[in-house]
């Protein structure tokens, strides 16, 4: 989980993915003296605050748990079913999502990426298996740099990439046909949360017409967003985050006086930035996300939240 | 080098050389080196006839601004000076010369009374409790900052890293000393940050005569943020920073610097398929710029006209005097 939080998992869906699998070790090790699933589930969903995918893969997780048990020893017993299941829809998810924002993008195109997705990298793969040629920009996507990462990965497969500072993105959105990021989390009005930096992206391209196309499995809707929820977006107050240990000195002595370093590590693109979610039941606008979303919702009819499935769970247990 | 018979002193030789190897560097020294060297150049001329002076004296500011062929402001002070040799119709050598230090001299006292001048009126732009943010570091919008401050306006003053040099640095730490409340932040969150913001205040490498500003990369997407959010921006800037050369249509040209400045040699070594772009500069259009703070006045970026004409003596009558079209330029 501390991986999850600190971004050693780069991608919010391995980061959920990983945590489902934490807490299903959590209740294998526990098989017989009862466990504080609440107390577990606070943590496990404050590692990743904002992830929605943590939020709605856990839900899913205990959804499909409590399908088949109903006393806490089946409940153990279907753990690792359970895991298999909604490892399995996620991989399906993010497949059919990829392939679907594959088609957008045409030959000769110049796609812009910020940030590290593993949906976004699948999509611009299976461009390439269609034998598109295609060069693609990537940003630094500081702090963290995982941009690096995306471009080291491109340009070992093989694909013409170039490497900019964040501060260069309106400066090369001219020369970009398509911009294609994730999201941590979709909102109920269609704007997406994703790494700091995604929104100043999407403004760029607006101003340069370009397209923007948000790459995601339903699992990041945001459905705490519907019932008013806001999206949590942490600021974060490291200083090694933006200044590099050999110039650490000069600043020193005005740190927490009167010079403070603040990291959001996230943003929010309004919705009007956006020209589809591409989501693995098709491709649509950002603000009818929720149209699509409502099964895993269950709006408008009845809303289970995370905190009823988890009462549910508890019970079996008094 | 000798021009009608008279040669051009060492001294002048020597400053050109210095601006030429980047010695004499920064955009005001540079200005106020090239203005002393005609000066120099003047009261050492060994003629009589007043045609001849004007003929060598050309000569001269054409040798001293071919010094350093992009930088924007060299001509602006030889063309200072020159303008007002060539506009004031002397009798005689003697006050010929006169003009030529006369205008030299006030060139330079005004080059270092400009920042000061720039803090000043940039100040009075800045409102009790403003929320500031700025990126890179630029003398003159620190001393904007600074004077407000002084003057109990600031709240906070929101301050970009600016990779990849992180120039962010030095101003957050000239801020944080005189005890201004600074935010330091990464250059990607600027759209975050923006709708806390009041005024943008951000320095100029060059500003062309359209009102485009060319500063270090990053400043457009700063602008470009602060438009949607409504918050002002303003460029502080000399006015011997506006460019001539853009005025006979040139492009200023963008370096592309050292990728090494954004990854290490290992990095580039290992990912020899990527190519990392580095801009140094980029171009904020005018319609994103409320006003340039000058030692001139706060202007409207669509005036940069004004200042060219008005104080470099820019107009078509001179344009002979502007080298041809650099090489660089794309």
């Amino acid at each position: 989980m501390t991986e999850a939080r600190e971004f050693r998992i780069l991608g919010s869906t391995e980061a959920a993915i990983e945590v489902v699998r934490a807490l299903a070790r959590v209740f294998d090790s526990c098989r017989k003296q009862p466990i504080n699933i609440e107390e577990l589930m606070r943590s496990a969903i404050s590692a990743r605050p904002t992830s929605q995918a943590v939020r709605n893969l856990l839900m899913l997780f205990f959804e499909k748990l409590l399908e088949k048990a109903s006393t806490p020893s089946e409940i153990t017993a279907g753990v690792s079913e359970a895991v298999r299941e909604v490892e399995n829809y996620v991989a399906r998810a993010r497949d059919t999502a990829s392939e679907l924002a594959s088609r957008r993008i045409e030959d000769g195109d110049t796609i812009m990426t910020h940030s590290y997705s593993t949906t976004v990298l699948k999509a611009i793969n299976k461009a390439l298996e269609r034998g598109l040629n295609i060069s693609v920009y990537v940003t630094e996507s500081r702090p963290g740099g995982e941009g690096k990462l995306v471009a080291s990965y491109l340009g070992k497969r093989g694909v013409k990439t170039f490497l900019v500072v964040d501060s260069a993105v309106r400066y090369v959105m001219k020369s970009v046909d398509k911009v294609l990021v994730s999201a941590e989390a979709i909102a109920a009005n269609g704007a997406v949360v994703n790494k700091v930096g995604t929104s100043a992206l999407a403004l760029a391209a607006k101003e340069a017409r370009v397209r923007v196309y948000v790459v995601s499995g339903l699992y990041k809707f945001g459905t705490e967003t519907v019932f008013g929820e806001l999206v949590t977006i942490e600021e974060i107050e490291k200083p090694g985050l933006v200044i590099p240990t050999e110039r650490a000195g000069e600043l020193a002595p005005f740190i927490g006086r009167n010079l403070y370093v603040r990291t959001p590590l996230y943003d929010v693109t309004p919705p009007e930035y956006i020209d589809a979610i591409v989501t693995e039941r098709g491709l649509i606008a950002p603000q009818a996300a929720i149209y699509l979303a409502r099964e895993l919702v269950g709006w408008p009819k009845a809303h289970r939240s995370l905190e009823v499935i988890l009462a549910e769970v508890t019970s079996l247990w008094r | 080098m000798e021009v009608a018979g008279c040669r051009v002193p060492d001294e002048v030789v020597r400053i050109r050389e210095d601006i030429r190897s980047m010695k004499i560097r920064g955009a005001g020294s540079i200005a106020r080196n090239g203005a002393l060297a005609l000066a120099i150049a003047a009261e050492r001329f060994c003629g009589r006839d007043l045609e001849e002076f004007l003929m060598y004296m050309r000569a001269v500011a054409d040798f001293v601004r071919s010094a350093r062929p992009t930088a924007v402001s060299l001509p602006n002070s030889v063309s200072y000076v020159m303008s007002r040799l060539e506009k004031s119709k002397p009798r005689s050598v003697e006050e010929a010369k006169e003009v030529v230090t006369k205008a030299a001299r006030d060139f330079v006292s005004y080059s270092e009374n400009a920042v000061k001048v720039v803090a000043q009126l940039g100040a009075k732009r800045i409102e009790k409790g403003d929320t500031i943010m700025t990126h890179c570091h630029s003398t003159a919008s620190v001393a904007v900052i600074l004077e407000a401050h002084k003057q109990g306006k600031v709240a906070r003053v929101f301050v970009k890293e600016t990779r990849p040099a992180l120039q962010g640095l030095i101003t957050a730490r000239e801020l944080a000393r005189e005890g201004v409340e600074v935010v330091l932040i990464p250059d990607s969150a600027v759209r975050y940050y923006m709708k806390r913001v009041d005024k943008v205040v951000v320095g100029a490498d060059a500003v062309a005569a359209n009102g485009a500003v060319v500063n270090k990369i990053g400043t457009s997407l700063v602008a470009l943020a602060a438009k949607e959010a409504r918050a002002r921006v303003y460029v502080a800037s000399e006015s011997y920073k506006f460019s001539p050369y853009t005025i006979v249509g040139e492009l200023v040209p963008i370096e592309m610097r050292d990728p090494t400045e954004v990854v290490d040699r290992e990095w580039l070594t290992e990912n020899q398929n990527v190519q990392v772009l580095n801009p140094v500069f980029d171009v904020t259009p005018p319609e994103y710029i409320d006003a340039i703070i000058t030692e001139v006045g706060v202007i409207p970026p669509q005036a940069a006209i004004l200042i060219l004409v008005e104080e470099y003596g820019v107009t078509p009558l001179t344009i002979e005097h502007i080298p041809a079209i650099h090489p660089d330029a794309d």
